[in-house]
């Protein structure tokens, strides 16, 4: 093996040991939460914990179930997630598009109002807001849980980025086959985009399965409840048994790693210039 | 029953309402509970509350209520405790929120000097709620400008936790009820040992701890007027001193070593701590979570003293069932309601007599000791200001115990801390 | 057929669209971003507006504010406690913001190329973004645990001093930096590959025909490319980094203090714990104050450095 092909091969192995050591290290927190879910009540008290519970306690995933009702959660947060995820995701890229490739008298400073929606924390406006949902009489409904939440600057301010990256030579020939915007929008744009689109799509759907504030605060009934604020229930005043919330935890948690391989998948390489015709 | 009945029935209790309330603030004594005027129609009442672990009690007590009241559909909501009091004031602000709530006695006083609640006045007195057969310094907690907003629910009070294991290795007798403060500290030295198990467990909390210690000590924490903390004074100070020496000699886990690992939840019940005081609320844990921890009274300074706290239900002053509300309200301040709570044996129900089954629960510990307290206990004094005055005492007395601060300053900044916060807006 | 149908259709809207141009693009324009605008206008700005008014009353949430003019935005200037926030808000965000970047983007080029496992890793560094907020703090408050934990305890070994970690202001910023890093970057690792992705792979083989190497084509294809993508995820970071909240009520509390308080803490504790509520969003609007004029120069600036398609 000659030298260049062994200094690429060590490479790689140096590599490798390093993205697994500190990939540890990020594997950590969930390795614990895996394993404190599974731990008997004795097992909370210790001052530093134990990899393997003293006694594994499958019954802490069926607790859950039993002290609220959890399958009404998930169901709720099943829900609400889809709607706003996929209206966030439209949404956010009309308004993308339209910023990034048509011209309009204010076009530029009303985008900069719109990144105004990032630089307010949630806790500022929450009181304002529920005033409005009260006299809209969206409380404890879903359109109160969804409609609210569509309007996303952040996938605006993303998805005009990735759209302005796109070569202009796509937008000019479909201009010129005489396309209106929509349908390249559509037609176009939109299957370029895929992955940033597929980026924007879950990541919202990671925000909105574990959003808290808005779901608690509009939401009274405990049909209602989404799952980020029915496992909070899993806290009492003065002590929270660690092992049934965690495990209430991870049961949310779970179908975000599957959704998360199907994610990868969308990673494929976008734009060939070859398709443009 | 006809229209002009029932007119003349409420203009009655409304009538009445006022008489009770003259009466009440001339005598201080209740005489007959009022009608609450509740006609029988259907409503919905929503109840919030912040622990989930009391559903069921909660429910068995809607389902007696529900016998003599079928109408009225009662609809618990619960919040986790950390979120309940933003969600309560946001509610408030927008105009609704739960007809009857649990507020406890930090919070009682905002909610009341606002408006927030309405009084209970008219559901007082015999066939109503009963304040004499519960701890009196509760029911004032639960007092605005002689009205009464809330009987009661539950309370707790503080005792001191010790684990026998520890005491036995180091060979320290258990404590007792005739313990004063030389008794703990020389027991603290005994069994202390460095970079733990450590004697005693100072913690930073007021309820639990340095309230105790001053009250016991005859220092006050605030003036009787609320206006002006007198933490400064020497009673009081020299309680913080007593407690600040723990710190500097070491026989209490470090305030950085308590911010990483909560005392209460794990450097006691794993056995890294030799005694602690807490409140009752801990039993249901620790005797599963360590077997050899029991209970005696705190020691005694000049004087015994422990602090009481509890929380009750009020009724939101705007909401559109007010009726109703009081019947829900009348009901749980009674003999029956509190009964079911005690059979729960998860809290001290706060009408006298109650706690049977409680203290039957755990038989190895002497949980007596925590209904005897009641006779030596103090409410903590509550300015319309709102809590900050004490969170701010709180952060002064852990910024000094942490080394940041002179010992013989501590009391003198945290009483300044405290001026400052309650002289705020 | 329904294509000939189409096209016929669509060269007939192409006359149109061609005479009446510039202002039928406007209007297309004002279409497209109309749900986004109206749905920002009715449940965002509106709220925006009434808390700018709210931030002249005092108020304590549960009764009527009260009007009091410019008093909380001079006692803003006084305030030693929000110029405490404020120091230790940009003490978390210059580092914090810097080295997210760096990792992030290495990451993300690591996990790019053909190396084995690909999947894998970057569900491994992608794994905080999943993890719940109590997990994450549980786990770290032991790492840095000052007497038990075993960052410390590693340390003591080696022979070197065990620092406070959380429980003292300056080691607990470097203590929540690490944290966030640990946290973010799996997030932008995410971005950043569609980023990559959406270079398209003809330039790449263009440029290995005419013998570019490896840094060579990194330097001329993929960082220009890809600064559309970086420009975003700086204001991003910087944006939530100065609002970084959640880590700092988990990990630096103690009791009813906290030894790090930022400034959206602090907003939170004036407004709901404190019962200031018109404060508090005084507090917020001098945020979004720095928060605006930054990011305003920010998008000034991209005209040097972001290269568009």
């Amino acid at each position: 093996m000659n030298t260049h092909k062994l200094r690429q091969r060590l490479g790689r192995i140096g590599l490798h040991v390093v993205l697994c050591t500190v990939g540890m290290l990020f594997l950590l927190p969930f390795v614990w939460s895996v394993s404190t879910s599974l731990k008997p009540l004795a097992d909370l008290f210790e001052v530093t914990p134990r990899l393997i519970p003293s006694q594994v306690r499958w019954e802490n995933y069926s607790d859950v179930f039993d002290i609220l009702p959890f399958g009404r959660f998930y169901l709720n947060s099943v829900f609400v997630t889809a709607m706003r995820t996929v209206g966030q995701v439209f949404i956010a890229s009309l308004a993308a598009f339209s910023f990034s490739q048509l011209r309009f008298p204010g076009r530029d400073i009303i985008f900069f109002a719109l990144l105004t929606g990032l630089m307010v924390p949630d806790q500022v406006l929450i009181i304002p807001r529920y005033i409005i949902m009260r006299n809209l009489g969206w409380l404890d409904t879903y359109q109160g849980l969804i409609i609210p939440l569509l309007f996303s600057s952040f996938g605006t301010f993303l998805l005009r980025q990735f759209f302005l990256g796109i070569p202009k030579d796509y937008h000019e020939a479909a201009k010129l086959e005489g396309a209106n915007p929509l349908q390249i929008y559509w037609q176009i744009y939109v299957p370029l985009a895929r992955p940033a689109l597929a980026a924007f799509g879950f990541l919202t759907l990671l925000w909105s399965w574990n959003e808290f504030l808005w779901a608690l605060i509009m939401t009274n009934r405990t049909d209602m409840q989404v799952l980020s604020v029915g496992i909070a229930l899993f806290q009492g005043q003065y002590f929270t048994n660690n092992a049934i919330l965690l495990a209430a935890a991870n049961l949310a948690t779970f179908p975000l790693l599957i959704l998360f391989l199907f994610f990868q998948r969308q990673l494929v390489q976008g734009i060939a210039l070859s398709g443009l015709k | 029953m006809n229209k002009l009945n029932r007119r003349t029935l409420m203009q009655a209790s409304a009538a009445g309402l006022t008489a009770s309330m003259l009466a009440s603030v001339a005598t201080g004594r209740f005489a007959a509970a009022q009608e609450t005027g509740y006609n029988g129609e259907e409503v919905t009442l929503t109840y919030g509350l912040w622990d989930a672990g009391q559903l069921p009690g909660v429910e068995n007590q809607i389902a007696v209520f529900n016998e003599q009241f079928p109408a009225i559909k009662i609809e618990p909501q619960v919040v986790p405790f950390v979120d309940y009091w933003p969600k309560l004031q946001t509610g408030i602000a927008g105009g609704s929120t739960n007809d009857v709530f649990w507020i406890n006695t930090a919070n009682f006083p905002v909610f009341a000097t606002q408006g927030a609640l309405l009084t209970i006045d008219s559901i007082i007195g015999e066939g109503g709620a009963e304040p004499d057969r519960y701890p009196q310094p509760l029911v004032e907690s639960f007092q605005y400008e002689g009205a009464q907003y809330g009987i009661p629910r539950d309370f707790d009070t503080i005792a001191l936790f010790y684990n026998t294991e520890l005491f036995d290795a180091a060979g320290v007798e258990y404590p007792t009820g005739d313990w004063t403060w030389d008794d703990l500290r020389a027991a603290a030295e005994q069994l202390n040992q460095e970079g733990g198990p450590w004697g005693f467990g100072a913690i930073l909390s007021g309820q639990q701890n340095y309230y105790n210690f001053i009250w016991q000590n005859e220092g006050k924490l605030i003036n009787d007027d609320l206006t002006e903390s007198l933490i400064n004074e020497p009673p009081a100070a020299e309680a913080i001193d007593f407690l600040s020496g723990f710190f500097e000699d070491g026989l209490t886990p470090a305030v950085s070593i308590m911010q990483a690992n909560d005392p209460e939840d794990t450097l006691f019940p794993a056995g890294q701590i030799a005694m602690m005081p807490g409140g009752s609320w801990h039993v249901g844990v620790y005797k599963e979570a360590n077997p050899a921890i029991r209970v005696a009274p705190l020691p005694q300074g000049k004087t015994r003293a422990c602090m009481i706290h509890g929380l009750a239900n009020v009724i939101w002053a705007n909401t559109p069932n007010k009726e109703a509300a009081l019947e829900w309200v009348k009901f749980l301040a009674s003999e029956e309601a509190e009964r079911i709570l005690g059979q729960t044996a998860t809290v001290l129900p706060a009408m006298e007599g109650l706690q049977e089954e409680w203290v039957a629960a755990t038989p190895e510990m002497d949980l007596q000791i925590f209904l005897d307290a009641i006779d030596y206990s103090v409410a903590r004094p509550s300015p319309p200001t709102g809590p900050e005055w004490e969170n701010e005492i709180e952060r002064v007395l852990i910024e000094g115990w942490g080394g940041n601060i002179p010992r013989d300053e501590i009391a003198n900044q945290a009483a300044e801390a405290a001026n400052a916060a309650l002289s705020r807006e | 057929m329904a294509t000939a149908h189409l096209s016929t259709r669509v060269r007939h809207l192409g006359l149109l669209v061609r005479k009446g141009r510039m202002g039928n693009e406007a209007l297309w324009g004002y279409l497209l971003i109309a749900p986004m605008l109206i749905g920002f206008t009715v449940f965002f700005l509106i709220a925006l507006i009434a808390s700018f008014v709210l931030s002249f009353t005092s108020w304590d949430v549960i009764s009527t504010p009260q009007w009091i003019g410019m008093d909380n935005y001079v006692r803003l200037f006084r305030d030693d406690e929000f110029v405490t926030a404020l120091r230790n808000t940009i003490a978390i965000t210059v580092p914090n913001v810097i080295l997210r970047m760096i990792f992030s983007l290495a990451l993300a080029l690591a996990l790019n190329s053909d190396i084995r496992f690909r999947s894998f890793y970057r569900m491994l560094f992608f794994m905080p973004v999943l993890t719940m907020p109590v997990a994450i703090g549980t786990i770290w408050k032991w790492l840095y645990d000052p007497a038990f934990g075993p960052i410390n305890g590693f340390l003591a070994r080696i022979g070197l001093p065990r620092p406070e970690w959380l429980s003292n202001p300056n080691t607990a910023v470097v203590a929540v930096i690490i944290v966030l890093l640990w946290s973010g970057v799996g997030y932008d690792m995410i971005i950043f590959l569609a980023g990559l992705q959406a270079i398209p792979a003809e330039y790449y083989e263009a440029a290995q025909l005419d013998g570019a190497s490896g840094w060579r084509r990194f330097r001329d294809i993929t960082l220009p490319l890809l600064t559309p993508t970086t420009f975003f995820l700086i204001i991003i970071a910087i944006i939530s980094s100065l609002q970084v909240f959640d880590l700092v009520y988990v990990m630096t509390r103690v009791g009813n203090a906290n030894k790090l308080p930022t400034i959206v803490y602090y907003v939170y504790d004036e407004g709901f714990r404190n019962f200031r509520m018109g404060y508090a969003i005084t507090v917020a609007w001098a945020l979004l104050f720095i928060i605006f004029v930054f990011t305003l120069l920010q998008f000034r600036l991209q005209r040097r450095w972001v290269h568009y398609g």
